[in-house]
This record gives structure tokens, C-alpha cells and sequence, in this order.
């Protein structure tokens, strides 16, 4: 059987309409507001912590940047809100600031999160050792997790 | 010496609150371009103010920027600032006339600050117009400007062009506290 040319442009057509709809799903694509899929490094904090103090420097840390990191951490405080994300400060030593931020839409359902509860979380990571020139900044070592997924969250005892 | 202690304790309380610092201050840009505009947000910014000598340091994780498009998103850490490479943003400089502001008295002071502000792994001397509030829980440091891409060597390629612009609009809104 052969195919009269008029199928063959209706094939072409088709096929256009298929790639600039893809393009435009793509270019039009919401941005991700929370971390999905799998995770680069399943951390045991703790452990994570003493590594990246023992090996202070940009090097240890740069393993880590923009990784999607999977942990599990309590909660120390929460800090006053801000419009468009909610964070929170997790428990660490005192020569670390770490900070799990979560978009503005996901504020509803970590509403009931309090200071002591724990949380497995899945994040994206972006990690900044102490800069002498910054020194106004202060001296830590500061772990700033963005586009944090809640996991699981285990309530503590105290609330 | 009643009176001496006082003073001594109030000095104290002074001295302590001559930093002022946040961990979540925010940064926004918004690109305008020929077919269009974008922009996102950044909420874990760090900055601290001395009030004492008007130095003021802005520390930016590039990471967290939150854009509306997927796309955007990835280009922008993986294609323009190269985010796993240069991870955070950063500025340090001091207020031109730290004196004009009063921080005890609250009120908005026009000023102007003077340094340097590095992106990309590229440093660049800037002066920037901004506003400090002074309130009774701290100050609040305000400022809008425009970075040009390609003073950061940041190469928007031809063809993006029409939609990325390279001039940036940056708008500052940071609430500080003093440090405990």
C-alpha cells in the first residue's frame, strides 16, 4: 500500500503540533516548590554534622551544594514568619545555623510543626562555611535547605 | 552607686545591640526582556548591620532562589549562576554616612552604601541608594537597584536573548534584629 503525499503532511503536522506542545508544556511547567524523587545522600545528621566540622573548609562542603539531601532533625525554633516561605531553625551544634525553608503554599499543612518535633525531610542543599571577610556574619557554619519536602514528622513529647 | 550600676547595665544594652543580623531576609529580581518578564524570590538571605561603623554585610544562597517556572529555574542555577560552583551571592560594605542615622530615634533614613558585591565568582565596587527603618524591634534595610549580568560574567547566549534581559532588577527587604 503507498502513502499518498497528503498523509505524509498531515504526519509532519502532527508531529509539530506533538514537539511545540512539548515545548510549551515544558516552558510553561510550574516550578518545583518542594524536592521529589530520590535523594543524592540519605544523611544520618549527626554524623553529617561531625564530617563537615571536622573537615571545615569549601571542600567538604561542595559534595553537598545544590544535592539533594534526605535527613532527619529536630526542630529548635521557628522563626517569625515570612510571605512567601516558612522555615525553620534546626537543632545543631553552636558553630551551625541550619535552616529547613519550605515554600509559602506547603504553610498550611507544617502549621501544627513546634519547636522539639522531629522531621525527616528531603530538601535541596546549599552549604556555607565561615568566611574571615564576612566576620559581621558571624563564625558558623551555616546548612540552608531550600525546597524542603516534610517526609514524616514526629510530634514530641512536649506539645 | 546605684546610679553607676545603671549606667554600666544600660551600656551594656547598648553595646549588645550595635549589630542587628537576620537569617531570613529577603532578595527578589525581576528580568524584564523583549517577550516577556520573570522573576524570583529568596528568603534565606543573611545580613548583618554594625551600628557603630555602618558596616553592612548581605550573604545570598543562590540555591534558594524560588522561581514560578521549572525551566527557569534550572537555568538559572545550572546555565547563568552556575550555583553548585558559586553557591552564594555576597555583599560588604559600609553606610556612606552611618552618622545621619540615628539608631535610638525611630524614623526612615535616606543613605547610601559603598562596597563590593561578588556573583559568580566575579567582584565588582558598587554604590547603591537604599533606606533604613528604624523601629523599636530593630532596623529594616531597603533598597532597589539593577545588576547588569555581564559585569558578573554571566553569558546570556544569543539566542535567549529575547527573553532574558541582561539588566536585573533587585529589590531588598531585610528586617534585622539586634543580636543577642
Amino acid at each position: 500500500m503507498k502513502n499518498s503525499p497528503k498523509t505524509y503532511i498531515w504526519l509532519a503536522v502532527l508531529l509539530i503540533a506533538l514537539l511545540v506542545g512539548i515545548g510549551v508544556y515544558l516552558f510553561m511547567k510550574p516550578a518545583e516548590v518542594k524536592t521529589t524523587g530520590k535523594a543524592d545522600f540519605d544523611l544520618n545528621y549527626s554524623n553529617w554534622l561531625n564530617e563537615l566540622n571536622d573537615n571545615a573548609g569549601d571542600t567538604a562542603a561542595q559534595r553537598y551544594q545544590t544535592k539533594k539531601v534526605r535527613l532527619q532533625a529536630a526542630v529548635e525554633s521557628v522563626p517569625n514568619a515570612v510571605d512567601t516561605a516558612q522555615i525553620f531553625v534546626l537543632s545543631s551544634p553552636e558553630n551551625f545555623v541550619v535552616q529547613a525553608a519550605f515554600h509559602a503554599s506547603l504553610k498550611k499543612e507544617l502549621a501544627g510543626i513546634l519547636p522539639g518535633d522531629s522531621l525527616d525531610l528531603l530538601c535541596s542543599c546549599s552549604i556555607t562555611m565561615p568566611d574571615p571577610e564576612m566576620d559581621l556574619l558571624g563564625s558558623e557554619t551555616y546548612i540552608q535547605l531550600t525546597r524542603c519536602n516534610a517526609l514524616n514528622w514526629v510530634k514530641s513529647g512536649n506539645n | 552607686m546605684k546610679y553607676i550600676a545603671f549606667f554600666f547595665a544600660f551600656a551594656a544594652l547598648g553595646l549588645k545591640a550595635q549589630v542587628y543580623q537576620t537569617k531570613t531576609g529577603s532578595i527578589t529580581f525581576v528580568n524584564t526582556a523583549a517577550t516577556g518578564s520573570f522573576d524570583a524570590v529568596n528568603n534565606q538571605v543573611v545580613a548583618a548591620l554594625s551600628a557603630e561603623n555602618g558596616t553592612v554585610q548581605f550573604r545570598v544562597p543562590v540555591n534558594s532562589f524560588q522561581f514560578k517556572k521549572e525551566l527557569m529555574q534550572q537555568h538559572f542555577q545550572e546555565n547563568y549562576m552556575e550555583t553548585a560552583t558559586y553557591p552564594n551571592a555576597s555583599f560588604s560594605g559600609k553606610l556612606v554616612d552611618a552618622a545621619a542615622v540615628n539608631f535610638t530615634r525611630p524614623g526612615t533614613y535616606n543613605v547610601k552604601v559603598k562596597g563590593d558585591m561578588t556573583m559568580h565568582g566575579v567582584s565588582k565596587a558598587i554604590e547603591v541608594p537604599g533606606q533604613i527603618v528604624v523601629s523599636a524591634s530593630g532596623v529594616t534595610l531597603k533598597a532597589n537597584f539593577d545588576v547588569l549580568c555581564s559585569d558578573y560574567s554571566i553569558n546570556i547566549p544569543r539566542n535567549n536573548a529575547s527573553s532574558v534581559s541582561n539588566s536585573v532588577a533587585v529589590s531588598v527587604n531585610c528586617s534585622l534584629t539586634p543580636r543577642s
